[in-house]
């Protein structure tokens, strides 16, 4: 940093959110810098991938950092985490530029959204209609579009910055729907590892995502969590 | 069947979650370690609470991910931001400083001040730092703040064209690199654009900084086809644009591809505005 390096290198990998956004509502542009360095790269992924324009994402990505600058004091760790806000913030000007732009997230984008849905349930590629509920949602509902497909653009951003063997068990459990003694076959790991790797690849992921995956219906998994409700 | 416990109810939690369908499947479940789950469950709006947060994980990995694991592959490949983003956004933060002082209470200009302005030199004691930014509260705000500003904003664009002089390096570095003229409509020479199999350079000190509504911004154009690129950033007299060229995987820079600069509303996305600069690619 530039200004005097107020904050050691211990202090930057052990400031919480809490006491970080306080140092940056006190206007410490050190603690700023923190962020930034921890959290733009994740919050750039999830933008770009959104909005399918890196340009784009870049300046959506400024002004969610300068939002962050003005309104740091507002930041309550309560309500989760630094990154979430920063997300929560980045997502509502990555749909208020769409607007702007006068674009929504494209037809061939509902269509490879369908694809994948069906793909990441299990079901067939060779089958690539587009549902016609999703395609009346797409017209009558377009923030319901949006919402899933920055959903999408933040789960995939999460996952892309698992550790490598922790991605692996990932993307073999969902998108090639193996078990886990299936993917320790595949991979040749001991079939331990690849259960404590899943597990802790799940967890940094609900860490990350969970007020992200709100957004979501729980459709398909669901059932054992409605089990319990309907109780 | 033995009642479960919560300890025993997350562990067996942890184990369905291992599988995509594991959650799934639990309410058919014959299994007696599912039986006592659905039943602690029904009791225990904790653990019902913890099960419906992963069940949306796992829907939404689900939904995010393409049915083989090379699509979904291709999905997450990563996407680091422009570097010269971070100088970017530290400008616009300086640019704001007057203003996010100007909402601090006293006390908290006299915790901050001192750490902002650290060109003024650190307080040796913390009663002088107190009494310094009390005084420059009652007599010298405006004054002082506007000088701080100045100042960092000359640091924020010698940083800025910090980035584009590490690129140029890079660039040059590498043996397979071009560089080409960027000119004027009238055919005079305006500056330049650099570029290698990663990094991409445009240096100018032809263009003034437009009004805040406005962007100069950079084209990609192969006859009908034209594609925005980036926007111009200056630092002072100069302007610059640096980028990575390994976003750009789909284009091909040809014999005939022409780099345009325009005068654009900011956020365009379609060139109206007529060429300000421009350079052929394929003449280098």
């Amino acid at each position: 940093m530039h200004d005097g390096g107020q904050l050691s290198d211990s202090d930057s990998t052990d400031l919480d959110d809490a006491r970080l956004a306080a140092r940056i509502a006190a206007g410490e542009e050190s603690a700023f810098v923190i962020a930034y360095d921890r959290h733009a790269g994740f919050v750039f992924g999830s933008v770009a991938r959104f909005l399918g324009d890196r340009e784009a994402a870049a300046e959506v990505v400024q002004d969610a950092f300068v939002t962050l600058w003005r309104r740091a004091r507002q930041f309550d760790a309560r309500s989760g985490s630094l990154l979430t806000w920063l997300l929560a913030i980045a997502r509502h000007r990555a749909i208020d530029r769409l607007r702007a732009d006068g674009r929504r997230p494209s037809r061939d984008a509902i269509r490879l959204d369908a694809v994948t849905s069906e793909g990441g349930s299990g079901g067939s590629m060779a089958n690539p209609e587009v549902p016609a509920a999703l395609i009346a949602d797409a017209a009558t509902d377009p923030l319901r579009v949006a919402t899933r497909r920055w959903t999408q653009s933040v789960v995939r951003t999460g996952i892309a910055a698992l550790p490598d063997n922790e991605r692996q068990v990932i993307l073999l459990g969902y998108a090639e729907d193996l078990s886990q003694a299936e993917i320790a076959e595949r991979l040749e790991w001991p079939l331990g590892t690849v259960k404590s790797r899943t597990r802790r690849a799940m967890a940094q992921l609900r860490a990350s995502l969970g007020p992200v995956a709100e957004l979501t219906e729980p459709e398909g998994s669901q059932t054992g969590a409605r089990a319990g409700s309907d109780r | 069947m033995t009642a479960m416990d919560h300890g025993a109810a997350h562990e067996r939690i942890e184990e369905l979650l291992l599988e995509p369908a594991g959650l799934a499947g639990l309410e058919s479940s014959r299994a007696p370690e599912d039986l006592a789950l659905r039943e602690h469950l029904a009791a225990c709006p904790t653990c019902r609470a913890d099960l419906e947060g992963w069940a949306r994980i796992q829907a939404a990995i689900a939904d995010a991910l393409p049915g083989s694991a090379a699509e979904a592959a291709a999905t997450i490949e990563p996407m680091e931001p422009p570097p010269s983003l971070r100088a970017r956004v530290l400008s616009a933060v300086r640019a704001e400083a007057p203003t996010a002082a100007a909402s601090l209470t006293p006390v908290q200009m006299a915790r901050a001040r001192p750490r902002r302005m650290a060109w003024l030199g650190e307080p040796r004691t913390p009663w002088l730092g107190l009494a310094a930014a009390l005084v420059v509260l009652v007599i010298g705000a405006g004054a002082l703040l506007e000088q701080a500003g100045r100042l960092a904003t000359e640091q924020a664009h010698a940083e800025s064209l910090g980035e584009a002089v590490a690129a140029v390096d890079r660039i040059l570095a590498e043996p397979q690199h071009r560089i080409v003229a960027l000119k004027t409509q009238a055919g005079t020479d305006a500056g330049s654009i650099s570029w290698s199999r990663h990094d991409w350079v445009v240096l100018t000190s032809a263009l003034a900084e437009p009004t805040s509504d406005q962007r100069y911004t950079c084209w990609l154009e192969n006859g009908s086809k034209s594609v925005r690129v980036g926007v111009m950033e200056f630092a002072g007299q100069t302007a610059y644009w640096v980028a990575t060229v390994d976003n750009w995987k789909t284009w091909e820079i040809d014999a005939t591809t022409q780099f345009v600069v325009s005068l654009e509303p900011a956020g365009a996305q379609t060139r109206s505005g007529g060429i300000v600069l421009e350079a052929a690619l394929g003449s280098s």
